[in-house]
């Protein structure tokens, strides 16, 4: 229906209920082209009188109330309208509020089970010429989530377009890379993205400045919720691993290179040459200079199905500083069984961390079995190499706990998918 | 990567950082985390050679 001002012909859309005759005044002014009546809900298209008015068989109650004022990315935008819709196919439910700025125009926060995503239009198509359930954009990786048509099963307020006839043309696909979601409502002539974002329900409620205790109840897990609260792509984590992966890979490469791996001591000891009354013997002095370093302390000998034990004491004769250890070496063979065995070795070593530099003595109490004879031989500055597997696996650790337990949230997340990429 | 990725991932960066600090020190003064040789520390106060010296040496 046209109505008339003054004597211009002026079209001025009609806020008037056909069902009832009440005179609604709608927020969204002119742009608003369809609406429910405030008295009787009766969904009527503005202006055009005819059979496509609908009165709902349910009523549904916004979780947010229509008309309230919230703010996101620091503008404020009112709520007009408000849809609950139905997957055609699967006829689960989701609820859609349709906000308004008048600078940043329309926008969305739907909900279902709880979990709210924040949706604007977006112009172009940010899958291009993509085939298949998979495209890059924003620099992620998104993949098809859902493909459906919806029912409108209720709608209030104020809408600026024709709900109805947009759901019974269009279908909808929806990708997402948690959480973001870029989705395409999409007739034979038309195309239209969208992109959404999860929004936790406290700050919906926060920014609508409502209490939290009459947002929805929330359960499962939100197809776009970020596990963490810290949003960061798979391959930025795996980049950052590598990088310092390939750091501490440097860093042993260099250490090793540099490492002196001075022999400060190297004697072989026989049994005639231990003192009887101590039944030890002592090195010369040798120095370990260079600052703190590690010293290795070798140990073999001729043992066959035989062991040999040694105290030792590393004197720093200029402290008085003594680092006492032992050393124990066995070598034991045979037959049984019809199988030959071994164990042991006749050959030890001692790593000794962190000895300062200084002018030092060895003292060595061996104690012999059968044998006769070892030898020592003492290594200055080694670099501790396995100190590069531990730092990998405490660097790899959160990376692989992360990807694990993602996996399974996954799982779970696109258990309710026909796109899911954990399906064979 | 992007720096919002950064941003999101500053604890992991922190304790990467701290890792191979940590990693370079021990390099550095021979530190072997695990597997290295337990030793008894003790203080002596007579040194070889020196005085009040009650031990009996032979040198190799």
């Amino acid at each position: 229906m046209i109505s008339q001002i003054g004597n211009d012909m002026i079209p001025v859309l009609t806020s008037t209920c056909p069902k009832c005759g009440h005179l609604n005044e709608p927020r969204g002014k002119a742009m608003t082209l369809a609406m429910t009546c405030t008295k009787c809900g009766t969904y009527f298209h503005r202006g055009q009188w005819n059979d496509e008015e609908v009165l709902f068989k349910e009523n549904i109650k916004p979780a947010l109330p229509l008309g309230a004022r919230g703010t996101f990315n620091n503008r404020t935008y009112i709520i007009l309208g408000f849809t609950v819709k139905r997957d055609r196919r699967y006829s689960y439910r989701w609820r859609e509020y349709t906000l308004f700025n008048p600078v940043d125009g329309v926008a969305y926060l739907s909900e279902y089970d709880g979990h709210w995503n924040f949706i604007k239009p977006v112009e172009g198509n940010p899958k291009g010429n993509t085939r298949g359930y998979e495209f890059n954009a924003e620099g992620r990786s998104f993949r098809l989530y859902q493909k459906y048509k919806t029912e409108i099963v209720f709608a209030s307020g104020e809408f600026f377009y024709d709900i109805f006839k947009a759901s019974d043309l269009t279908t909808t696909e929806e990708y997402i890379s948690p959480p973001i979601l870029l989705g395409c409502e999409y007739e034979n002539k038309s195309m239209l993205w969208y992109r959404g974002e999860y929004i936790e329900s406290s700050a919906v409620a926060a920014a609508f400045q409502i209490s939290k205790d009459v947002m929805p109840e929330q359960s499962g897990t939100g197809y776009t919720q970020p596990f963490f609260k810290a949003r960061f792509s798979d391959t930025s984590l795996v980049q950052v691993t590598a990088l310092f992966a390939l750091l501490l890979v440097g860093i042993q490469l260099l250490s090793s290179n540099w490492a002196e791996r001075k022999v400060v001591y190297n004697q072989t000891i026989s049994m005639k040459d231990i003192a009887t009354d101590s039944k030890m013997i002592s090195s010369g002095s040798f120095t370990l200079s260079g600052g703190t370093k590690s010293v290795l302390v070798s140990v073999a000998s001729p043992i066959d199905n035989d062991w040999f034990y040694a105290d030792f004491t590393l004197v720093n004769e200029n402290t008085g500083e003594e680092y006492n250890f032992s050393q124990e070496i066995g070598y034991y063979y045979g037959y049984e069984g019809g199988e030959s065995w071994s164990e042991g070795a006749n050959h030890g070593e001692a790593f000794l961390s962190r000895i300062p530099a200084g002018t030092y003595h060895i003292n060595i109490y061996p104690e012999f079995s059968r044998s006769n004879y070892f030898s020592v031989s003492i290594v200055h500055d080694v670099s501790p190499g396995m100190n590069l597997l531990f730092a990998l696996l405490i660097l790899c650790a959160f990376p692989i706990g992360y990807f694990i337990w993602k996996h399974y949230r996954e799982r779970s997340r696109w258990s309710d998918s026909d796109y899911s990429p954990y399906d064979a | 990567m992007n720096k919002e990725d950064l941003y999101h991932l500053r604890y992991f960066i922190v304790l990467g950082v701290l890792l191979t600090g940590f990693y370079i020190y021990s390099a550095s003064v021979g530190w072997k985390w695990v597997g290295s040789t337990r030793t008894e520390k003790e203080k002596s106060s007579t040194t070889h050679g020196g005085p009040g010296s009650h031990r009996y040496y032979i040198h190799k």
